[in-house]
């Protein structure tokens, strides 16, 4: 049933054309993985109306990952899976004139804000990787190539606080935003967040005996977490999340 | 084992993220934040030292009106200083002597990063003396308040606002308040509103209406409709909605008279379900209006110009005398005249109010307790032809 499964995945990621060509399903080793992910939802580059982070909490973001590992030569070979993952992160950033929109229900107020920005980001996202890998030795493999991502649940909320509004632009109504729940003013920008993600994941898995190994993962976004008709937020935020974790050589 | 990595990461990610801020980019803002007159003789020229400056004008004011100078003070060459958002500048500069005895100075305020600018007018004039050299100490003139002149908000266009004046405005409403939480409602939609066809010619209408999904967040729910002597504030009006409304606020409330009597007409309808700050009806409670005059001390303690606010309208020490309705309740068959005496808690200091050391709130509002966030939604109070009965 297990093997159904995978190479039914299989089949669908890299066509059943090439499948029978390459004579994929020989050959074939499976790990089983589980890892942490730590990481942020982040533009490249930060703009100058992000003035700092006061702070930043991952939250409980993890990996659950079925692979497949084909050798093509001694020391190349190709790898590809199914990953379950959460990423999540929480930041708290002091900001001047960062571009802020407030909605609830049909209502809008939007502008500059000046103060601090608490942010809450997740995602679980269902990721197909496909790899190219290299064995340094029998013990350690590296891994690099690129991802889909499919988004099932995302999230992007938060609130400002402690800081002022100006309504529109720079010249528009000051409205001054407090510090606790009922004064400050909530974001929610989850549905402006898009499903389908491109990015590279590069790492390393390393076996400390037979079955059992280690691994460290990054996945770079190559896409930004938002549609691209969403204009609030200026600049394009990119997940970045690395996962360190333990895996389990099923064949 | 997975702790101790993931520590790790949180340093180094958190290292990466604080080495790439960039340099704080140069302000954007371009307000007018205090302006000051300076001269040499201040107790010849201002009537009252708290005159001469000008403080926490609000965001959206370009009207910048000092209270009147005395009677044949100079005017044509008066240094008026400001303080702006940070790193903004003027022109003319800060400081310089300007003539103001030809109408309003303008002013231009430039950001500091250049990208913006907003023009001020200043308006400075000393008062005509003797401005009714015949009235007889005993008998009574009249202020009136027809509510004839109002025009949307300069601005944005989204709301009505009224005044007696040419320039600037003594009236506020808590309008651009609901402008935060309604940013869709048309004009006509806001809680103070025109009414064309009033006791005699347009009144205005005030109405207790719904905030929405915003007002449900911050908790407040409604706002009732309100017309005040005096300045709304809209930067407190989220954070400390008391705050906001600056009853009397402003040179065009200052008197100089002992008003002795208030009057005008009214219709009022209550809502249908009176609701509580968290929106729990209140069975058996039916809403009622508010219509009353404060006359109060306009300099505190310190030598600070003062005005009162939602928390202590109706009981500031610095209060001199009150006239309220008594019972702003259901009318029937049209318009209801109303008048009331002034009644003073202390009597007028003669040399204060020669120097329009008092101010005057006349305040409306279509739910009595709407600062508190509860009434009845649909609450309407028609308010037309008031006027202040006074004295010398």
């Amino acid at each position: 049933m297990k093997k159904t499964i995978i190479a039914a995945a299989l089949a669908l990621l890299f066509g059943a054309h090439s499948a029978s060509a390459f004579g994929i399903f020989d050959n074939l080793n499976y790990q089983a993985r589980l890892g942490y992910n730590i990481g942020g939802t982040m533009p490249m580059g930060m703009p100058a109306s992000i003035r700092g982070l006061d702070s930043y909490k991952p939250r409980p973001s993890f990996t659950l990952a079925l692979d497949a590992y084909k050798p093509l030569t001694e020391k190349w070979g190709m790898m590809a899976g199914f990953h379950f993952q959460t990423k999540a992160m929480e930041t708290d950033a002091r900001v001047k004139s960062y571009s802020m929109e407030m909605r609830q229900g049909g209502e809008s107020l939007s502008g500059l804000f000046t103060g601090n920005v608490v942010t809450k980001t997740s995602q679980l996202v269902v990721t197909l990787p496909l790899q190219a890998t290299f064995n340094v030795s029998d013990a350690v493999r590296l891994k690099f190539g690129p991802y889909f991502s499919y988004a099932l649940n995302n999230d992007f909320s938060g609130y400002a606080y402690d800081g002022y509004l100006r309504e529109g632009d720079p010249t528009g109504q000051k409205v001054e935003l407090g510090h606790n729940e009922g004064e400050r003013g909530d974001y929610d920008f989850s549905s402006d967040m898009r499903h389908w993600h491109f990015a590279f994941d590069f790492g390393a898995d390393w076996y400390f005996s037979h079955r059992f190994g280690a691994y460290a993962d990054v996945q770079w976004g190559m896409s930004g977490v938002f549609r691209k008709e969403f204009k609030t937020i200026e600049q394009t935020m990119y997940p970045v999340y690395a996962t360190l974790g333990v895996m389990y050589k099923l064949k | 084992m997975v702790k101790p990595f993931s520590l790790i990461a949180i340093v180094a990610f958190a290292t990466t993220l604080t080495s790439c801020f960039k340099d704080e980019a140069p302000n954007n803002e371009c307000d007018i934040v205090e302006a000051r007159i300076q001269v040499e003789n201040p107790d010849e020229v201002f009537f009252q030292q708290s005159n001469a400056e000008l403080l926490g004008i609000e965001s959206t004011k370009t009207d910048l009106i000092f209270p009147d100078l005395r009677p044949n003070s100079d005017v044509t060459a008066l240094p008026v200083y400001f303080k702006t958002t940070p790193g903004a500048t003027v022109s003319p500069e800060s400081g310089s002597a300007q003539n103001f005895a030809n109408g309003p100075v303008t002013y231009v305020v430039t950001s500091e990063d250049g990208q913006y600018s907003r023009t001020y007018r200043v308006f400075i004039k000393a008062e005509e003396a003797n401005q009714n050299p015949d009235q007889p100490e005993d008998q009574l003139a009249y202020i009136h308040y027809n509510f004839e002149n109002y025009s949307l908000d300069p601005a944005t266009s989204k709301f009505y606002m009224w005044s007696d004046y040419e320039n600037g405005y003594n009236w506020a409403t808590g309008n651009p308040g609901f402008s935060i939480a309604r940013g869709s409602a048309k004009p006509d939609q806001y809680p103070t509103t025109p009414l064309a066809e009033g006791y005699d010619g347009a009144a205005v209408k005030l109405e207790t209406c719904d905030t929405g999904p915003f007002g449900v967040i911050v908790n407040m729910r409604i706002a009732a409709g309100n017309l005040f002597t005096g300045v709304f504030d809209s930067k407190s009006a989220t954070k400390e909605p008391l705050m906001a409304t600056h009853f009397g606020d402003g040179s065009y409330n200052q008197i100089n008279y002992r008003p002795v009597t208030l009057s005008g007409y009214y219709q009022y309808t209550p809502g249908a379900t009176f609701k509580d700050k968290n929106a729990k009806v209140v069975e058996g409670r039916i809403d009622r209006g508010d219509i009353y005059a404060v006359v109060f001390r306009n300099v505190d303690s310190e030598g600070k110009a003062f005005y009162l606010t939602g928390d202590n309208v109706l009981t500031s020490p610095q209060i001199v005398a009150l006239a309220r309705v008594p019972n702003v309740v259901k009318t029937e068959g049209g318009w209801k005249k109303f008048a009331v005496d002034f009644n003073y808690i202390r009597e007028l200091d003669a040399a204060i109010l020669a120097n329009k050391g008092y101010s005057m709130a006349v305040v409306f509002t279509s739910s009595i307790e709407g600062a508190a966030f509860e009434g009845a939604v649909g609450s309407t109070l028609l308010i037309d032809k008031v006027s202040i009965a006074y004295k010398k």
